[in-house]
């Protein structure tokens, strides 16, 4: 209402104003005059004058001043800035024009992409969070989800930091026990598994279906949450020419001081004489002393190199963009680079139909290296890099890979392209009827290339054959999609908005290899030809997945106050037996825009007030592929008959019972919210509450007698719970106009809970590879909650051995457990559950400054209640060497009071000793900018700004290995095994604009 | 506005063809690279073999003849060590060692999914090869070897687990009173004679090992049935049954067999499917592999092997080492105790020499494969090695202790020293009944170290407890002669499952 007053004077003054000069003189003058933000009265510098019907024109100073010189003096000049409503002024011979631009939507006006269409805020009555391009573009990333991080609530993103990797992403937490839970990715359309392929920078703005109503709208693809990229476009007006460019290094931010060589041979030495084992070493003859760490890691460059062009005119607009990015990454030997190129159209063929065509190409190459994170970890500091004499170093006794020589004997490269796009023509026969169709496709395509040369470095590091091993995968995925959108506003009281449509999906792959041995090191002839054909293997295999879809959705909104929206979506899938292939899915919500009530007038709190309540049934369809085939044949594997010399015989047999009634999994959630802008619009708040619960696959048994192979089959026989709460708050505002700042924090609670677990299968997980498990899945307690014993203090005799419960094996300074349940017998019944790597809560905090040329931002995330399990620690097969932590003040019969157990080479039961907080805090992103005044260059560049980063330049942890952040399945995330060290980044960029 | 109307006409009418092209095949695609049973499935005749060639793949995986295995038939035992170094436990190898293991214990799980795995695929054999248009004959033959196969994994069964759950047929999941049967433990004796008579099916209906073309070398025989049928017998102390049943085999009436001479030759390529041989697990070591999963890696050598110009030889995990308590066992000048431990800092039979440095002092010499003289494709994991299930040395035991049983002194005495005199030792002292029967296992041990037998034959024979408690181990009388019930068997049979006692 505030709104559409101030609007209306606005209007009345520009018409004064248009009135008053119409008789002033003709010409050419020279126009000056300072653009004003309406929002808080500060200036606005950047932001566009143009001389209407041309392409001539200017931007303001950083003082939001502006000079046009030689401009006809009947011309209309239109100011215009992002977020800020255009204003056209006649110049009517005047030489100061100063204009203030008014914002031109509050933020429940705002537009947000809500999946086969978009809606205003206002309208929404489920929970979507949004972030703009500037948020994500400033961080050196692959892809733009990483940039997510902190954000928003809500969503929490767990990367890896190996280059090339996606991240893992969860929204409102863990659904999923067995099928992935990893959200969709919706790129204009195109519904894909992962975003490698996009440019960052050619991302306009990401939103976030956080909630099952506005989930429902993609049905059984939805339960893990959406994501939805809008990538950018041409805008009608002159032709803009963006250059970004950023180059730095990444190094390695947190270490673990591991044992030195005289310490590690102390150790082992000592570890071997409580097995009655003869000494490894001589610990005065030691003629090394290795940091492994060192030897596998170096600084690595990091650069992109980006530009796009765009504009456009009445009929047409175009984007073009090309981008260069490469990524070496913190070990040695390992990079990753990818080229995107991508060209967007769209063509106004008549009044009532147009037409456009968007294409995005990616070449990535990913020369790998194996981790060696962790045989860096476990080899001995005794050992060199290499002996004089050039070969390799190694430990005898111990079965640990030289990390050096294994990155060396690596030749193993990946080449992926992917052509990704789509074509719609777009009819409006009447008005308020838009009616779309549209193709969309997605085609990868990777070939890797694995040459292993012959090699012997020691017993345990050898290979016997050089093995040239080939892989080649591609898919075809399209999705055929026809929709018809009407809207109209009855009455000026009644708006009705509906959209009907359908689709189908086709998604097809293959993959192939082959290998063979003895082919020759160089690298031009790594061919398979070139190898031992006695040695040759194959393989072929594929899948098939499609999908037929119907949906809708109805938003009704009274007065613009009271809105209430409903989905319906019928799924068909192919990866369901034939009575199980459709679904309906459906959500309804309401929303009640408070602050527009007339009570609510004369109060001065409340700029806007907004509440809202949904709730929505989806699905997740990702269960383990297969399942929906009933009555598959199993090949065994071959057998061979008649010795050497005869070829060998296939098997078939039927060893697979399935669940006849196999579909996806059923996710039902409530999503309460208040959405709110405060204190003339500078703060801005948002809280949600939500409550879903999924109907999961979980593998339950049956007995091996019954005749499945692996016992196992798939059933919805587990409920899992995830209930919380998001807050989040922006605040934005200026001092004296000149500095302006804003400040946001948001933060969610998320409570885990699987509420039903059936099936006989006890879902333990978390292999250490040792024998040992970690996480045990179960009612009451978090998804992958981590199941040990409690540690009690050490061993101090055998006599307190002997005298308390205790597993086989111990010896005085071992860790002492405890019998939990008091049976007298140490055993798994004793373990007990400790909390999984799931956070109870995580939050963003940020902070951005601008003044004058100067603009600075902060951004933090952290998360807090989680655990981890130090799983290398705990894996040790024998002579390993040990953390410099583990090694000092350790128990000895003559250090009776040592905090850490004695030396042992036994492998040790999973017990609290292991387990840490995973709680951390982290400055994800320090940006620092200055825009050049370019003005007075003439050189056409309309922006020239040059920045500093930092990321990830600090973090707080209390875990003592490598990374918090540790992403896995479900059942076996937060063990800290295949180790990637947390690194930090540096780099300069430039954004130039012209 | 007529063009508009005409337009929207044209749309609608697009949209609906759009509709009805796509029809229902769009939802139910045919499966990619899965065979499926409506498929060709059981017009192809060559498949009605492939459900039996099934049954033998069985015997390769990891889980039904190597590390559970190995664990509980081998290590449990006085001949083997767990071996490899202290630290590396083999997930319960320690467990196996020490005779401490629980219903939990990986090794006890495995072995049990491994033989019903093995069970499945010989009942969906025998219910699918009917169906076939093939002959009569080579019908019964394919049934008959899926016979002999299930006979195997039950006997593996029943004397690892006692009373074990007894499916003679393909259970239909969805059907309550088949699922019945697999969630009952059937008593020891039923599950014998549903043995006995799979193996009396196949002895009247296999071929003799002379019987079969040279491309079918390996499939189970009217040989390896009647020893398999025998010692059989044997656990049950039938020995009229072992007597006859051996004395038919030695006297070459169920097809060509006899002692090699060379002992040690047995365990190499060159001694695979000999006349010694009834039935062995066939082994391919070249592209492409069929070898018995990690057979061969686990027992290797655990540390450096090399050839003399300094290449390396097959080295291993080291586990299952031979005891010294088995190196002491041979009597002097026994030849097989040379092909059947070799020592730390030895040069093999293909001049590969043991470096001092490795971690064992004794390996497993029945289960090395020279890379450099015997097939082999660069990947240790599918191995060359034939794994020897039945063999004359172990016929003509059988047979001795059968006629001491039955009184025969002069001809156990005969068959005794048969073998004894192919390990150029000479003919027993051993004279009177209980002697006699003291020297044949005591032959039984050291001609069969490393075979998989001593375990059980300790059981059988009812001195377990005495002589593994004198080895050190933790053997309680009246619980360890069998193995707990896999507790993942139980929670899957809804607690249906009782447990073995002491467990």
């Amino acid at each position: 209402m505030k709104n559409k007053l101030r609007c209306k004077s606005l209007l009345a003054f520009l018409i004064l104003l248009i009135a008053g000069t119409a008789l002033g003189q003709q010409g050419t003058v020279t126009v000056s005059g300072t653009v004003i933000n309406g929002e808080d009265n500060s200036t606005l510098p950047m932001a566009t004058v143009q001389i209407k019907g041309t392409n001539q024109g200017t931007v303001t100073d950083m003082d939001g001043k502006f000079y046009l010189e030689n401009v006809s003096a009947d011309v209309i000049l239109i100011f215009s800035f992002v977020g800020m409503q255009p204003v056209e002024e006649a110049i009517g011979g005047r030489s100061i024009i100063d204009i203030t631009l008014a914002p031109d939507v509050t933020t429940l006006e705002k537009v947000v992409v809500i999946g086969y269409g978009t809606a205003r805020k206002s309208q929404v009555v489920g929970s979507v969070s949004r972030v703009t391009s500037e948020e994500l573009t400033k961080q050196p990333l692959l892809t733009a989800v990483q940039g997510l991080q902190g954000k928003t609530s809500g969503i929490q993103i767990i990367s890896s930091g190996d280059p090339g990797s996606q991240s893992q992403v969860r929204i409102r937490g863990t659904n999923s026990v067995t099928a992935d839970a990893n959200p969709i990715y919706v790129v204009d359309g195109v519904i894909v598994p992962d975003i490698t392929n996009i440019n960052t920078n050619d991302v306009e703005s990401i939103d976030v279906l956080k909630d099952a109503a506005s989930q429902a709208i993609y049905g059984s693809r939805a339960a893990n949450g959406v994501i939805l990229l809008t990538t950018k476009s041409g805008k009608t007006g002159k032709m803009r020419v963006n250059v970004d460019s950023y180059v730095g290094f990444r190094s390695m931010t947190s270490r673990v001081a591991m044992a030195d060589a005289r310490t590690y041979a102390q150790f082992t030495n000592e570890a071997r004489a409580y097995d009655g084992q003869v000494p490894m070493f001589n610990v005065d003859t030691l003629q090394y002393n290795t940091d492994w760490f060192d030897a596998i890691t170096r600084k690595g460059m990091v650069q992109n190199y980006s530009m796009n062009v765009s504009g456009g005119t009445e009929k047409t607009n175009y984007y073009f963009s090309a981008d260069y990015f490469k990524d070496e990454g913190i070990l040695k030997g390992n990079d990753y680079s990818r080229f995107v190129i991508r060209n967007s159209n769209d063509y106004k063929l008549t009044k009532f139909l147009s037409f456009g065509h968007t294409v995005n190409f990616t070449y990535a190459l990913n020369n790998m290296k194996p981790n060696v994170f962790t045989d860096a970890y476990r080899i001995g500091s005794t050992a060199p890099v290499r002996y004089p004499n050039g070969n390799y170093g190694y430990v005898t006794g111990l079965s640990v890979s030289n990390p050096v020589a294994a990155i060396d004997y690596t030749n193993n490269f990946s080449k992926a392209m992917r052509l990704q796009g789509n074509a719609y023509l777009e009819l409006t026969p009447l008005n308020g009827l838009t009616v779309r169709s549209s193709l969309n496709f997605n085609r990868p395509e990777e070939v890797v290339t694995n040459y292993v040369p012959m090699y012997f470095v020691s017993s345990v590091q050898q290979s016997l054959n050089s093995n040239l091993n080939l892989g080649n995968s591609s898919s075809l995925f399209y999705i055929f999609d026809n929709n018809a959108t009407y809207s109209k506003t009855f009455a000026e009281l009644h708006e009705v908005k509906l959209t009907v449509g359908y689709s189908a999906e086709h998604e097809k792959g293959n993959s192939s290899g082959g290998s063979r041995r003895d082919v020759p090191d160089q690298e031009n002839l790594w061919y398979l030809d070139q190898g031992d054909p006695n040695s040759v293997t194959n393989y072929h295999n594929g899948y098939i997945k499609q999908r037929a879809s119907v949906y809708g959705r109805l938003t009704y909104t009274f007065n613009d106050r009271y809105n209430v929206s409903g989905v319906l979506r019928r799924d068909g899938s192919s990866l369901f037996p034939p009575d199980q292939k459709w679904g309906t899915f459906y959500s309804a919500g309401a929303s009640w825009i408070v602050s527009r009530e007339s009570f609510m007038e004369n109060q001065r709190i409340f700029d806007e007030l907004k509440l809202r309540g949904s709730y929505g049934i989806i699905g997740n369809d990702n269960i383990p592929y297969g399942s929906g085939i009933l009555t598959s044949v199993t090949q065994t594997g071959p057998y061979g008959f008649g010795g050497n010399a005869i070829s060998i015989s296939q098997g078939i047999t039927f060893d697979q019972i399935k669940d006849a009634t196999v579909t996806w999994e059923t996710t039902k959630g409530i999503d309460f919210g208040v959405e709110m802008t405060l204190i003339n619009s500078r703060l801005t708040s948002e809280i949600s509450y939500y409550n879903k619960v999924t109907n999961a696959y979980i593998p339950t048994s049956f007995p091996s007698a019954a005749g499945d192979a692996d016992g196992r089959v798939y059933a919805k026989a587990a409920d899992i719970r995830n209930k919380g709460l998001e807050v989040l708050f922006n605040w934005r505002d200026n001092i004296g106009g000149a500095l302006r700042y804003n400040a946001g924090f948001n933060i969610t609670f998320n409570t885990n809970n699987v509420e039903k677990v059936s099936g006989g299968l006890q879902l333990k997980d978390g292999g250490l590879g040792n024998g040992h498990i970690t996480t045990f899945t179960v009612e009451g307690e978090p998804i992958g909650s981590f199941w040990v014993y409690q540690q009690i203090g050490i061993y101090q005799s055998q006599d307190e051995i002997d005298a308390s419960p205790h597993l086989t094996g111990m010896k005085p300074g071992d860790l002492k457990l405890a019998d939990l349940n008091a049976d007298g017998v140490l055993d798994e019944r004793d373990r007990f559950h400790v909390g999984s790597y799931q956070p109870k809560t995580y939050y963003g905090i940020s902070v951005g400054l601008e003044w004058k040329q100067l603009d600075l931002s902060i951004d933090c995330y952290g998360n807090a209640g989680n655990k981890i399990f130090n799983g290398k620690k705990a894996v040790r097969f024998g002579n390993d060497n040990i953390e410099a932590a583990r090694a000092e003040n350790r128990w000895t019969p003559e250090n009776p009071g040592g905090l850490q157990p004695r030396a042992s080479n036994a492998i040790p039961a999973p017990s609290t000793y292991f387990i840490e907080s995973g709680d951390f805090f982290r400055v994800n992103n320090i940006t620092m900018g200055y825009t050049l005044s370019t003005d007075k260059w003439k050189a056409g560049i309309s922006q020239l700004r040059v920045f500093a980063t930092a990321q990830n330049p600090l973090i707080l942890k209390k875990y003592s290995g490598f990374t918090p952040e540790l992403p896995g399945p479900s059942t076996s995330a937060g063990i800290e095994l295949g180790i990637y060290p947390v690194f930090s980044t540096y780099l300069v960029g430039i954004n130039l604009s012209f | 506005m007529r063009t508009c109307k005409l337009t929207i006409l044209f749309f609608c009418g697009y949209l609906m063809l759009m509709l009805s092209s796509c029809k229902e095949s769009w939802l139910d695609p045919a499966p990619e690279n899965q065979l499926i049973k409506q498929d060709s499935t059981f017009i192809d005749v060559q498949n009605a073999e492939e459900f039996v060639n099934a049954c033998y793949n069985q015997l390769l995986q990891w889980n039904e003849t190597t590390f559970s295995w190995i664990g509980m038939s081998s290590i449990t035992s006085d001949d083997a060590d767990k071996g490899s170094d202290p630290g590396d436990l083999g997930t319960d190898k320690d467990q196996m060692d020490n005779i401490s293991y629980s219903s939990t214990s990986l090794s006890v799980g495995e072995v049990w999914v491994g033989n019903y795995n093995g069970i499945t695929r010989c009942n969906q054999a025998m219910a699918n090869v009917p169906i076939y248009n093939i002959s009569d004959g080579l019908k019964t033959r394919l049934i008959a070897e899926a016979r002999f196969l299930r006979a195997y994994y039950y006997f593996n069964l029943v004397r690892c687990y006692g009373d074990v759950p007894l499916v003679d047929k393909v259970i239909d999941a969805n059907t309550p009173s088949d699922l019945d049967k697999a969630v009952s433990r059937a008593p020891k004796a039923a599950v014998y004679a549903l043995i006995e008579s799979d193996l009396e099916f196949a002895l009247n209906n296999l071929p003799t090992n002379d019987g079969y073309e040279a491309k079918d070398v390996g499939r189970a025989t009217k040989g390896a049935a009647a020893a398999m049928l025998a010692k059989v017998s044997m656990y049950q102390k039938k020995w009229d049954a072992v007597m006859d049943l051996t004395d038919q085999i030695i006297n070459g009436e169920l097809g060509i067999y006899g002692l090699v001479a060379d002992y040690a030759i047995i365990w190499r390529e060159e001694g695979e499917n000999t006349e010694e041989s009834l039935f062995e697990i066939q082994g391919r070591g070249l592209t492409p592999t069929a070898g018995v999963q990690g057979y061969f890696v686990t027992q290797g050598v655990r540390g450096s092997i090399r050839y003399p110009d300094n290449t390396a030889a097959l080295g291993g995990w080291g586990f299952n080492t031979p005891t010294e308590d088995l190196e002491n066992a041979y009597e002097p000048g026994d030849v097989r105790k040379a092909a059947t431990i070799m020592f730390r800092g030895q040069m093999l039979w293909d001049s590969a020499t043991i470096q001092s440095s490795v971690s064992n002092p004794r390996y497993n010499y029945k289960s090395y494969v020279s890379r450099r003289y015997e097939s082999f494709n660069g990947g240790d994991w599918e191995s060359n090695k034939n794994v020897r299930i039945l063999r004359m040395g172990e016929v003509y035991l059988m047979n001795a202790e059968a006629a001491n049983e039955l009184g025969n002194i002069s001809k156990a005495q005969t068959s005794l020293n048969a073998v004894r005199n192919r390990a150029e030792l000479g003919d027993t002292p051993a004279t009177s009944q209980t002697d006699l029967r003291d020297a044949i296992w005591k032959e039984r041990r050291v001609e069969l170290a490393m075979e998989h037998d001593r375990f059980f034959d300790l059981v059988r024979q009812g001195r377990a407890g005495e002589v593994l408690r004198a080895h050190g181990k933790d053997f309680t009388d009246g619980k360890n002669e069998l193995f707990p019930i896999p507790q993942s068997e139980i929670d899957a049979s809804d607690g249906k499952y009782t447990q073995n006692p002491g467990y």
